[in-house]
């Protein structure tokens, strides 16, 4: 079924609190899970798994270079700190070995990181450019999810080898897929008692005024 | 007291240079204010009406199919700048017991949805299978705004059997109930799959909060009037009248708040702060006017006047509103001459001003609100900075040291907050499973506080604040939020408070004393509402566009000229 931006970020933000993300997170996570989405692809599937994926925290040791290395890195859990060092230029270059959902972090870096262009290389391979919250791939990326030996680095622009991607204004989301969300949101909502429906609101049952 | 510089309105002066005088947000931000605000030449209808009236717009019934009992399916359209807009209205049977107003509602007297252009048989025969069913239908993005209103018990069906007798209907129940439908939800930017405001947010006519929204309501408040005239017509075809033009002006349409509007303030500190930035603008740059002229003199005098009869007219059942009202109405009474004479002096509205500062909050706001109304064009050129599509965010190379100064220069309030006092922690916002309706709970007695809203924004800051104590000044904030991405919500609002400060709520939203109306009414009278009718400390009833001009009064050059109505 066709959704709209705001709805899906609605629920992708409830889906992310209710699978115990912060609520700082889950915000900037609802937007660039949307906003990747928004080029029609796979994400909203994947989107519970790494919800649920256990915690890792990164550690950065010196803060001195501009290039740094990463593990193991969960989209979720630590893809907005990779952002923030982009956007803050504490680091111009990231290796990263292994991340669990490359679009759910091109997603984040669409939605958080708009100074500068970037571009990202897999296996040396140039496959995603972002610019100003514009974004270039090679198709087969859509269809990504974990990937191995990244790098984030600077763009100069001077490779024009990808095709720039139009986001749509409806997004497309399967109908199992937005239920497994829904049942994330689930966790959010207090379920009712006669006490709470009489007294929560702080109204009636009725108005025949 | 220190005068301001000596300008006119006539004179130009730059909105990103703030006058002297404007309001701090420790002012103004406290609930107690907020819900006591009044509507302003800047509040939402007010903008809407402006833009109808200036683009000459012409409403058109499209369709009117309606049958006696006024059951069936109705399109009424109208253009602004260039563009179509059509209401679409489906009304139904509905048995008094099922008629709430609440969220949990499952049928209504009337559904509706905005269609952007004119639409055809097709759409109207989808939509009648999803409308009527509101958040449980499904819609496209043609469909802008989605709403259902109710009748109106006492003052319909009275509406309906005087005109058909060919009478008007008797002035004081028209006066004390003020609409004849209300509505219970008005559902704009992308929920259940209408358009997202994106769509709109570019077009004439369409950039400032809520329009699309206003809209629709206007067009509902056309919708009731002609609803009850056919009705009266069907009723009895040879006696039946139309409503008088005098009774259909000051027929607003009704509207139920409740809780979820206002968590919206909180959830959306950007938006809120450009509210009241464009608003404590409007004041401060009213208050530096030298002198009046005549014309303004007049103009002040005649509104001070409407504003005695329109507090003589408002009316509730709650008791705590009563007795504000009742004040208010004394303390308006006692500065007559002294308002007679201060329009003579130099700094005239300053004084003014001043003088309420000893009485009242309501007497303070209601004044404001009457100075900003002689405002003109350049008062309203700053209708253009309300709008906001930006979210808090985080600046991750602040440095530590930065951010602490925020929290002490900016969320003192917060920090002076006990939360060791059970009261403190009294309440907490939560959704319910039933419908999603936002609800507030009792944290020592109800279960479900383990899953809150985040309203809870002074505790946050003080948490943050204790635990900032342990981190060195010259860290950067992605580092610190490396180690503590809990506190990345709170963070995002105290740095967005830097460069937006009047974007936060000064006082504990889940204390004992919170009481969420002030946010209702806040937000309600920058939509334009007015005579606020508080159900309860959590839910009002209001009247909105009453006093408004109808569709064919929009050419009239007073189409402006209805802040704070009076039916006489």
């Amino acid at each position: 079924m066709f959704r709209s931006f705001s709805e899906t970020v609605f629920l992708c933000y409830k889906a992310c609190v209710g699978g115990g993300v912060d609520i700082g997170t889950a915000q900037d996570i609802a937007v660039s899970t949307t906003l990747i989405g928004t080029y029609q692809n796979e994400i909203f599937g994947q989107l519970p798994d790494l919800i649920s994926a256990p915690q890792n925290k990164q550690h950065i040791t010196n803060t001195f270079s501009k290039t740094a290395n990463f593990e193991s890195v969960l989209a979720v859990h630590n893809g907005l700190f990779l952002a923030d060092c982009l956007q803050s230029n504490l680091l111009e270059e990231i290796k990263i070995k292994e991340i669990d959902n490359i679009l759910l972090f091109v997603g984040i870096c669409l939605h958080l990181v708009t100074e500068f262009s970037w571009d990202i290389l897999i296996d040396d391979k140039f496959v995603v450019r972002i610019s100003n919250k514009n974004l270039s791939a090679d198709l087969a990326f859509l269809a990504s999810g974990g990937a191995k030996n990244i790098t984030i680095q600077k763009s100069d622009e001077t490779n024009k080898s990808l095709i720039h991607l139009k986001p749509t204004s409806t997004i497309f989301i399967d109908a199992e897929n937005w239920h497994a969300l829904n049942r994330l949101a689930a966790h959010t909502y207090v379920d009712e008692t006669m006490h709470s429906r009489i007294s929560g609101a702080g109204a009636g049952l009725t108005d025949n005024d | 007291m220190t005068l301001p510089v000596s300008h006119t309105l006539n004179d130009a002066h730059s909105l990103a240079q703030l006058p002297a005088q404007i309001r701090q947000a420790s002012m103004v931000m406290r609930l107690s204010r907020l819900g006591s605000f009044f509507p302003t030449r800047l509040s939402f209808m007010r903008v809407l009406i402006r833009q109808l009236a200036e683009q000459k717009s012409v409403l058109k019934t499209q369709t009117w199919s309606l049958d006696k009992n006024g059951f069936g399916r109705a399109v009424l359209s109208i253009n602004l700048f260039g563009r179509e807009y059509s209401l679409i209205a489906f009304t139904q049977p509905l048995s008094d017991e099922n008629r709430t107003d609440r969220v949990i509602a499952e049928a209504w007297d009337s559904t509706y949805v905005l269609y952007d252009g004119i639409p055809e048989t097709e759409d109207l025969d989808r939509l009648e299978q999803q409308v009527p069913n509101q958040e449980a239908g499904r819609y496209s993005d043609k469909e802008l705004v989605l709403s259902r209103a109710n009748k109106s018990v006492r003052l319909f069906q009275h509406v309906v059997d005087q005109l058909s007798e060919g009478k008007q209907p008797d002035f004081d129940l028209i006066k004390s109930t003020g609409y004849l439908m209300r509505t219970t939800a008005v559902y704009g930017n992308g929920k259940f799959g209408i358009a997202d405001r994106a769509k709109i947010a570019k077009r004439n006519g369409m950039s400032g909060p809520f329009q699309i929204e206003m809209l629709a309501v206007y067009l509902i408040r056309e919708f009731t009037h002609r609803l009850v005239e056919h009705i009266a017509k069907c009723k009895s075809p040879k006696n039946a009248c139309l409503l008088s033009d005098k009774l259909k002006r000051y027929l607003g349409i009704g509207n139920s708040t409740g809780l979820g509007m206002a968590p919206f303030l909180v959830s959306h500190p950007v938006l809120l702060n450009n509210w009241m930035l464009a608003r404590e603008t409007a004041i401060a740059n009213m208050r530096s006017i030298h002198l009046l002229d005549q014309t303004q003199k007049t103009h002040i005098t005649k509104l001070y006047y409407r504003a005695k009869n329109h507090l003589s007219q408002w009316q509730t059942t709650d008791i705590t509103q009563t007795k504000k009202i009742s004040c208010l109405r004394q303390e308006w009474q006692k500065i007559e001459p002294i308002f007679l004479d201060k329009i003579e002096n130099e700094y005239p509205l300053e004084e003014l001003v001043q003088l309420t500062n000893s009485y009242s909050l309501e007497m303070q706001e209601l004044m404001v609100s009457l100075i900003v109304e002689i405002g003109g064009d350049e008062i309203d050129q700053l209708t253009h900075c309300m709008t906001s599509d930006i979210s808090p965010y985080i600046l991750p190379n602040m440095s530590l040291k930065f951010l602490k100064n925020i929290i002490k220069q900016q969320f003192n309030w917060a920090l002076s907050i006990d939360f060791s006092q059970a009261d403190e922690n009294h309440q907490f916002w939560y959704t319910s499973a039933t419908k999603l309706e936002p609800r507030l709970g009792e944290r020592y007695s109800e279960d479900g506080a383990e899953k809150e809203q985040p309203l809870d924004i002074a505790k946050q800051v003080q948490a943050l604040n204790s635990e900032l104590e342990k981190h060195d000044d010259h860290q950067i904030t992605a580092i610190f939020i490396l180690k503590h991405p809990e506190f990345r919500y709170i963070i995002k609002r105290i740095q967005t408070a830097s460069w937006a400060p009047y974007g936060e709520i000064q006082d504990n939203l889940i204390g004992k004393n919170c009481k969420p109306i002030d946010m209702l009414r806040c937000k309600l009278s920058f939509f334009g509402a007015a005579k606020f009718d508080p159900k309860s400390d959590r839910w009002t009833r209001i009247t909105l566009y009453q006093g408004a001009p109808t569709a064919s009064e929009l050419r009239y050059s007073d189409a402006d000229n209805w802040w704070l109505p009076v039916l006489e």
